[in-house]
């Protein structure tokens, strides 16, 4: 039934319609929270190896609908896109939503080809065995740099559209605790940390039914290979962030100024030293300003997500 | 009048050819302003789609008139902006229930046969009409083979629906290796394809060596119909089959059954027309769960029919040439300008 309508969906909508999209989650919860404001409703969908939604991490907004059932059966009667998060990881099953459904796909590169997340920490793959041909018609990247990194790999038409930073994460308490560590990543990346952040005491950001708030504590340590709009967050809270030393998080942090990386666990342990020492604590207030001058653009993300929708409704259908 | 197209015109098959064919025949029609967009049933993409086919694609209008769905019945839609929802489709057995429960929601339902309309529920087929088929051939067949007379048939994944090895048995019990004949059976796959010859041979019981008449398996369908003398197509599906068509104006004096829809365009003087027993679909090979289940019935070939009509396909050479020369003559029948006429009335009407 889909198809049918999905086709007649994509002759007779216009470019101020409201679309309707399907997503993963895979922990993307903020990034879709995000989404929802640009003119669009997100059928969040379950897919065996893929992380479900965690209201802890971001409550659903109203037009994001975690489905428990398959597609089929929720009372929607056409859809527009289907939006892959990974090319990795999502994008056989979202581009089997694709075909199946007939509805343009719109890949979202979070990060550079170098690197992948739910790759265990500091692991790198050589992208070109996995990712001939997995291109969207539209291309959307966090950054410039993620952006040219896909080059060779994306055929559609591609487009840079840095994420923001909601006003409400700028919140900063003026007595802080100590560590804070995104918990928030597969078990095999956390476990060669596990030893040092518990001498530090270190606080996980999420619990089963609440999230800590990076605004509450002084330092941060983001325990992915990427900047995600958690690590983002934590930096407009004006903590200081510790992340792994990788291409991808050299492109926003520059140690000593905005922010700390480490390059192995030995290091870690001898920055979180430093910090428990007062060393870096001036540099709190650079990352915030960090975040106010690259990542505070509210309207220019939902300006820009907006013309990627517009532009894909006129522009595509199955086949062409 | 602006109408929609949706169907699976992109496909390299004959769901595939016949959407192309009813596109070209629509666009005929005066004053018609045609968009099109593809559906696809299948992972067989035409990559030499028409030119034309790409300028309907890039239409875009504000108001369309009539919707037409070129696909399988669970696949279509009612929608209340058109002034017209119309169906058009392929059944190729008779009486599933299911699919109607579909067609019925639709304001038309178009078929390429009687045999078709006759297989939808009776209060189906008041909105239900035949519009025929339109076919050309590029040229007429300049290979004639002078060795041996050539039947041949397209036997594809060998599904059991194609009848070949229905086919297989009726040459077999009529032929001898002396005979200065063939079959030449399109196969995907040539070694499936002679284990069921192999088969066949051994349940005829006539040879305890594999010394029986002449078979030669062939992947490639492309030239055929210019070097075949007489196509078979004793497939139980209903229905209109471009391939038969092609034959028939070829000059191939195809072989059909009574019943299928075929009979509707390739005649006795044109052809030859075997009985058939209607009954209950057994079909192994089933592409979705509810279609060619056994609450279906479809058409099967009488072998002993089948195996007379190959005799005299072989023999009356005169007969023959006649046969042949009419369908040759049957470009009119098979136009795209009747089809386009016949189509603008029941949309009009």
């Amino acid at each position: 039934m889909f198809v049918m309508s999905n086709i007649l969906r994509s002759v007779t909508r216009t470019p101020e319609s409201r679309f309707r999209c399907i997503s993963f989650c895979r922990e993307n919860e903020k990034y879709i929270s995000l989404l929802s404001k640009c003119n669009c409703d997100i059928y969040v969908v379950r897919q065996e190896g893929l992380s479900d939604w965690k209201n802890s991490i971001s409550p659903a907004p109203d037009n994001v609908f975690v489905l428990n059932t398959d597609l089929h059966s929720c009372s929607v009667s056409y859809f527009d896109f289907v939006l892959c998060h990974g090319r990795l990881q999502e994008f056989d099953a979202a581009n089997n939503i694709s075909a199946s459904l007939h509805i343009p796909l719109i890949t979202i590169d979070h990060v550079s080809k170098r690197i992948f997340q739910k790759i265990p920490l500091h692991t790198s793959v050589n992208p070109s065995n996995y990712l001939e041909g997995r291109v969207g018609k539209v291309n959307v990247a966090l950054s410039e740099d993620i952006k040219t990194s896909w080059t060779s790999a994306t055929h559609g038409i591609s487009i840079t559209i840095p994420t923001f930073v909601g006003e409400d994460s700028f919140e900063t308490k003026e007595d802080r605790k100590g560590f804070l560590f995104d918990n928030n990543v597969p078990s095999q990346s956390i476990s060669p940390m596990e030893n040092i952040f518990s001498s530090f005491n270190c606080t996980p950001r999420f619990h089963q039914d609440k999230a800590e708030k990076p605004g509450d504590f002084k330092y941060y340590i983001n325990t992915w290979n990427n900047i995600d709009n958690k690590t983002l967050e934590a930096m407009a809270a004006s903590c200081i962030c510790i992340s792994p030393k990788t291409p991808e998080t050299e492109q926003v942090i520059t140690h000593g100024e905005n922010g700390l990386l480490y390059s192995g666990m030995s290091d870690l342990n001898k920055i979180m030293t430093e910090c428990k020492s007062g060393k870096w604590d001036s540099i709190g207030s650079n990352s915030k300003e960090y975040i106010l001058n690259n990542h505070a653009d509210e309207k220019t993300f939902i300006d820009k997500w907006k013309k990627v929708f517009s532009y894909a409704s006129s522009s595509f259908f199955m086949g062409n | 009048m602006n109408i929609l197209f949706i169907g699976p015109y992109r496909q390299a098959d004959t769901w595939g050819s016949i959407s192309q064919s009813l596109i070209r025949s629509i666009s005929m029609i005066e004053d018609v302003g045609l968009t099109t967009r593809p559906i696809f049933l299948s992972n067989s993409i035409d990559r030499n789609v028409d030119p034309n086919i790409f300028q309907f694609e890039a239409n875009k209008e504000e108001k369309y008139d009539i919707l037409i769905q070129h696909t399988l019945p669970s696949y279509m839609i009612y929608n209340g902006e058109f002034d017209k929802v119309v169906g058009f489709t392929s059944f190729e057995t008779k009486g599933n229930e299911q699919w109607d429960n579909y067609l019925r929601l639709l304001d038309k339902l178009l078929v390429s046969t009687e045999a078709e309309k006759e297989g939808v529920s009776k209060d189906i087929r008041e909105k239900t009409f035949s519009i025929g088929a339109a076919q050309e051939v590029d040229s007429l067949k300049n290979n004639i083979p002078t060795n041996r007379f050539a039947f041949y048939c397209f036997g594809g994944g060998l599904e059991s629906r194609t009848s070949v090895k229905e086919v297989i048995q009726a040459y077999f019990s009529e032929f001898h290796l002396n005979d200065n004949v063939s079959l030449v059976l399109q196969v995907n796959d040539q070694q499936k394809a002679q284990a069921l010859v192999d088969q066949v041979a051994q349940e005829v019981g006539f040879y305890s060596l594999p010394y029986y008449p002449h078979i030669h398996l062939v992947e490639k369908e492309d030239s055929l119909h210019d070097n075949g003398n007489c196509f078979i197509d004793v497939s139980s599906s209903i229905g209109f089959n471009p391939e038969t068509a092609k034959a028939l104006l070829k000059g191939n004096t195809p072989i059909v059954l009574k019943g299928s829809g075929r009979d509707e365009y390739v005649k006795e003087e044109s052809g030859f027309i075997v009985d058939s027993i209607e009954d209950l679909l057994i079909c192994p090979d089933r592409p979705l769960k509810d279609m060619f289940t056994a609450r279906e019935t479809c058409f099967k070939p009488r072998l002993s029919a089948l195996k007379d009509s190959m005799r005299e396909a072989f023999d009356s050479k005169i007969s023959q040439l006649r046969k042949s020369k009419s369908g040759i003559d049957s470009k009119e029948m098979l136009s795209y300008k009747k089809q386009s006429k016949l189509i603008k009335e029941i949309l009009c009407s």
